[in-house]
């Protein structure tokens, strides 16, 4: 790699390669990471969701950079040599191949077909962020907007800067003590910055199979919501009844079956969280030495199995 | 639902509040402190009308306009067209706590749109 824009095109193909790969792997081991996730409370439970959906992309581009510093190669990559140049070396990608100008092209064109949609999704959420903003008016406190409709809707909507829409049709039904709590619900999405971070995991999750990707995204937002939940039945004295007549009156959860799995499913997470300081210390520790195990496992793999397969790739 | 417009949407509120007709002058007077020419509402009038938003009629030389769907209709609409991209995957990280809509629309996914092309196609007969 002798020029800096081929450098470039190559390292990009390279971080495009590792990340579909530990992508696909990770999607094949989430059953697994599910059942291993399920006793711990929501909030453990959303961001091991969001981190295993990003270690791909961050282990490849770590891989990338260890192997730029060419010295470390020796290190954990087997003995090998390029048309007599032999001893460490960054992954050897020859400019004079076909195949290997049509796997960098194929890559970068990848990357600029998700760069491209992610742009365009931003643009569509911001048309109807502005226009939803338009439509509203102040509510009655200053931290929600209040939109005319008769439907019963709470939401948060942005990214950055999120802001709470309430339907007038909600509004009127609700005391002042379940406003509160409606709020505090929303709340508690806008500042965890929840949209910004289901933006990042379903964009990481883009090369899981539809299925696994599917999945992951539903147990990562019933995790969030449920989080909220809580923290809307903490003000009201953590009344799993409470939070069953506010957020369950709508036709979905009519089904008695519906709200007897919605009931048990809060009063699990309220025994949870009211877990001992010893006990989330313990989770969380279970947690974090999960997870370092396993991004140091998946990144020694990939920094010996990831350089002689790109330089098969580019061959 | 059509693409709206900041300014289009002010103009809609304008005449939503109204129990009359207006003509462009006390569209503009309502939105004085925008500091908008009366050609500019005019063409945004003219617009709207286009767009099958409004009703005109003439009275004297001038038009006087009114909503031709009600408030509750367009935000309907967009809300629908909102889930319709949330039950796509599309808005889906935008939105947090949109759930009970999108399960009444999905279980009934034309009807908010049908209703808002009802409307259109009402206040496109009745213009002059």
């Amino acid at each position: 790699m002798t020029d800096l824009p081929w450098a470039l095109a190559a390292g990009l193909f390279s971080w495009v390669v590792l990340t579909l790969l530990l992508s696909w792997l990770l999607a094949v081991c989430y059953p697994l990471l599910r059942r291993l996730l399920a006793p711990l409370p929501a909030g453990l439970r959303s961001n091991g969701n969001l981190i295993y959906s990003v270690l791909p992309s961050v282990l490849a581009l770590a891989v990338i950079a260890a192997y730029a510093q060419v010295g470390l190669g020796s290190t954990w990559l087997s003995y090998h040599c390029h048309q007599g140049v032999c001893g460490t070396h960054a992954p050897h990608m020859p400019l004079a191949s076909a195949q290997g100008y049509l796997a960098v092209g194929l890559g970068l064109l990848a990357f600029a077909l998700v760069a491209l949609g992610g742009f365009w999704q931003l643009r569509l959420s911001r048309n109807y962020l502005k226009t939803m903003r338009s439509f509203s008016d102040p509510g009655i406190k200053p931290n929600y907007r209040l939109v005319q409709t008769d439907n019963r809707l709470a939401w948060c909507a942005g990214f950055l800067r999120p802001q709470i829409y309430l339907s007038s049709g909600l509004q009127a039904e609700l005391s002042p003590s379940e406003l509160e709590a409606v709020l505090a619900h929303e709340q508690a999405h806008a500042l965890q910055y929840d949209n910004l971070r289901k933006l990042i995991l379903r964009w990481a999750s883009k090369p899981w199979p539809n299925g696994q990707a599917e999945r992951l995204q539903q147990d990562f937002n019933s995790a969030l919501e449920t989080r909220c939940d809580l923290v809307a039945a903490h003000l009201h004295g953590d009344s799993t009844r409470y939070l069953l007549q506010t957020y369950c009156a709508d036709s979905h959860c009519a089904d008695a079956q519906a709200q007897q799995d919605r009931a048990a499913q809060l009063q699990r997470e309220q025994q949870l969280a009211k877990a001992s300081t010893g006990q989330l210390w313990w989770w969380r520790l279970q947690f974090v030495m999960g997870f370092g195990v396993l991004a140091a496992l998946l990144l020694l793999a990939t920094l010996s199995l990831g350089h002689p397969l790109l330089e098969w790739l580019s061959r | 639902m059509p693409q709206l417009g900041p300014r289009e949407i002010e103009v809609l509120k304008v005449l939503w509040r109204s129990d009359t007709a207006l003509p462009a002058q006390a569209v503009l007077a309502e939105l004085a402190q925008q500091g908008l020419s009366l050609s500019t509402v005019q063409s945004t009038l003219e617009r709207l009308n286009r767009k099958g938003l409004l009703r005109r009629s003439k009275v004297s030389r001038a038009y006087h306009y009114r909503a031709a769907v009600a408030q509750s209709a367009v935000i309907g609409c967009l809300l629908s067209d909102i889930s319709s991209q949330i039950s796509d995957g599309q808005l889906a990280p935008m939105i947090s706590g949109f759930m009970d809509f999108v399960c009444q629309h999905s279980q009934d996914p034309q009807n908010l749109k049908q209703m808002m092309q009802d409307a259109l196609e009402q206040g496109l007969e009745q213009d002059d």
